[in-house]
C-alpha cells in the first residue's frame, strides 16, 4: 500500500475526502483487504469521536418517525421510548493470462448472443462482439464490491471505445438509473448514464484508464456521485 | 472507560449494545446480527426498533455537524430509510449498528454541509463560532470547548497540535482535507498525513473495541 493511499484512507474514514475522491478511494478500499482493514480501524476511531458532539440538542419532531415510515413505505407504529504513468492504457500493458481467458469467455458469450440476434443493422451487441476481436482489445469484469460477483463485463478497445454489458443486475425503479464512471489517472469522470435496466452500452474514454465503476443514481445522472459503487473494475498497476 | 454490554448471537458471534441506547422493546432484536437479519427480511419492527434505540444518537451527530434542526431531521430520515432499503450495507462482523448509523449520519451531514445550498450558511455559522477572529486556532479552540465527551476531548488534547487541528476541523466542522489545508496554510499531503498519524494516536487512547462500525 502506498503511503499516499494510506493517508487518503484515513481521510476517507474521517469523511474528510472531497467528493471527487470518495469513489476512487472507496473502490480501492473495497478490493484491497489491507486497505479495508486500515479503513475499519480508522472508522472505529471516527465512531468514538461521535461522542464528542454536544449532548444537548433540540427535540426531534414527533412526526419524524412518521416521515421515515412513509418514505420507507412501511406502516409500523411509532416506536415507544424515543426514539494508477505512461500514455498506454493499462489494459493494453497488462497482457495477463486472466485477461486472455476473460476475453475468450466474453467473446464466446457475445458470439452466441450475436448468432441469436437479428441479421439487420448492427446493434450495440454486434459492435461489442466485433470490438472484442480487435487487436489490443481487452475484456474485463466489473464485480460487486461485497461479493466479487461479476455484475458487468466490458470490452475495452485500443482506441478508447468501450462496451459495457450487464451480466447480473436488478432493474431499478423508473426514477433511478445506473451510471458509469471512468477512473482516468486520479480523476473520476462520468462515462455515461446507463438507464434503469441496461443491456449493452457503448462508452468512450480518453487517457490512462485505471478503473471503471457503476453507481446507482437519480434519473438523469449526477455530476459527482456520493453513492457506493455497485460494481468495480480496477486495473492492475 | 466505556462500558459495554456484549451478547452472543445464535451463531456464536458477539454483538455490542451501547449502554446509553434504550433497552430493546423487542428482546428478539437485542443483538445487531439478529437486527440486520430481520431488516434483510424486511420486517418492519426491526426498523422501528433501530430508530427507537439509535434515532436520537443519529440526530445528535447530524445536528452537531449541521446545527439546524430541520436539516438534521432530514439526515436522520435518510439514514434510517437507507438502512431499510439497503440493510446489507451494515456488516455486524465489523462493528455495531449504532456506530454504523452514527457514521452514516456524519457522512451524509457533511455531504449536505458541503453542498452549494448550505455553503453560505456554514460560513455564517463559522464566523459566528469564531466570534471576532476567524483564525483557525480560534475556531479549533471553540470546537474543543464544545466537545461534550471528556474522554474524546482529553484524547484530542493529548495529540500534537499539528495532528489535532486537521482532525477537529475536518470531523467537527465538516471540512475536507483540502479545506483544512487552505485554512491552516499547509500542503494538502501534509494534512492527510497528519490526519493519519493523529487517527492512529487516537486509537491508542480511545476504547474503540466497543464501537466498531459496519
Amino acid at each position: 500500500m502506498s503511503h499516499d493511499l494510506g493517508d487518503s484512507v484515513a481521510a476517507y474514514a474521517l469523511n474528510a475526502l472531497p467528493s471527487e475522491e470518495v469513489l476512487i478511494v472507496g473502490a480501492a478500499v473495497r478490493v484491497d483487504p489491507d486497505l479495508q482493514s486500515d479503513y475499519d480501524t480508522h472508522r472505529r476511531v471516527a465512531a468514538r469521536l461521535a461522542d464528542g458532539f454536544p449532548e444537548v440538542v433540540p427535540a426531534m419532531s414527533p412526526d419524524l418517525w412518521g416521515r421515515i415510515a412513509r418514505s420507507a413505505g412501511i406502516q409500523s407504529e411509532a416506536p415507544v421510548g424515543t426514539p494508477a504513468q505512461d500514455t498506454t492504457p493499462v489494459w493494453r500493458r497488462t497482457g495477463s493470462v486472466a485477461f486472455g481467458i476473460a476475453a475468450m469467455l466474453v467473446v464466446a458469450v457475445l458470439a452466441v448472443a450475436l448468432l441469436s440476434s437479428r441479421q439487420s443493422a448492427p446493434t450495440q451487441l454486434d459492435l461489442a462482439a466485433a470490438a472484442a476481436t480487435e487487436p489490443g482489445a481487452a475484456s474485463v469484469s466489473l464485480v460487486a464490491p461485497d461479493s466479487s460477483q461479476a455484475v458487468f463485463s466490458a470490452v475495452l478497445a485500443a482506441d478508447g471505445r468501450g462496451y459495457l454489458t450487464a451480466e447480473s443486475l436488478p432493474a431499478l425503479p423508473g426514477d433511478r438509473t445506473y451510471q458509469l464512471w471512468a477512473i482516468v489517472d486520479d480523476r473520476v469522470i462520468s462515462a455515461g448514464v446507463l438507464g434503469s435496466d441496461p443491456d449493452v452500452s457503448q462508452f468512450r474514454v480518453e487517457g490512462n484508464l485505471v478503473g471503471l465503476a457503476v453507481t446507482e443514481e437519480i434519473v438523469g445522472g449526477v455530476a459527482v456521485s456520493e453513492n457506493d459503487p455497485v460494481a468495480v473494475w480496477l486495473a492492475e498497476a | 472507560m466505556r462500558m459495554i454490554l456484549a451478547t452472543t448471537d445464535r451463531d456464536g458471534a458477539s454483538a455490542v449494545v451501547e449502554p446509553d441506547a434504550p433497552r430493546p422493546r423487542n428482546p428478539e432484536l437485542f443483538d445487531d446480527v439478529t437486527m440486520r437479519d430481520t431488516l434483510l427480511e424486511q420486517r418492519e419492527e426491526a426498523l422501528s426498533e433501530a430508530y427507537r434505540r439509535f434515532g436520537r444518537k443519529v440526530f445528535r451527530v447530524a445536528y452537531g455537524v449541521l446545527r439546524r434542526t430541520e436539516l438534521a431531521e432530514d439526515v436522520t430520515q435518510e439514514v434510517f430509510v437507507r438502512l431499510w432499503q439497503r440493510p446489507e450495507r451494515f456488516d455486524p462482523s465489523r462493528g455495531s449498528l449504532g456506530g454504523f448509523l452514527q457514521l452514516d449520519a456524519h457522512g451524509r451531514s457533511i455531504d449536505l454541509l458541503r453542498s452549494e445550498r448550505s455553503r453560505a450558511e456554514r460560513e455564517i455559522k463559522e464566523q459566528r463560532l469564531s466570534s471576532a477572529s476567524s483564525a483557525p486556532a480560534s475556531i479549533e479552540e471553540e470546537v474543543m470547548k464544545r466537545i461534550s465527551s471528556a474522554e474524546v476531548r482529553d484524547a484530542l488534547e493529548r495529540l500534537r497540535p499539528e495532528e489535532r487541528s486537521p482532525i477537529a476541523l475536518a470531523y467537527f466542522l465538516g471540512h475536507s482535507y483540502r479545506g483544512v489545508a487552505d485554512l491552516l496554510g499547509v500542503p494538502e499531503g501534509t494534512v492527510k498525513s497528519r490526519i493519519r498519524t493523529g487517527m492512529s494516536r487516537l486509537r491508542e487512547q480511545l476504547d474503540t473495541d466497543a464501537l466498531a462500525f459496519g
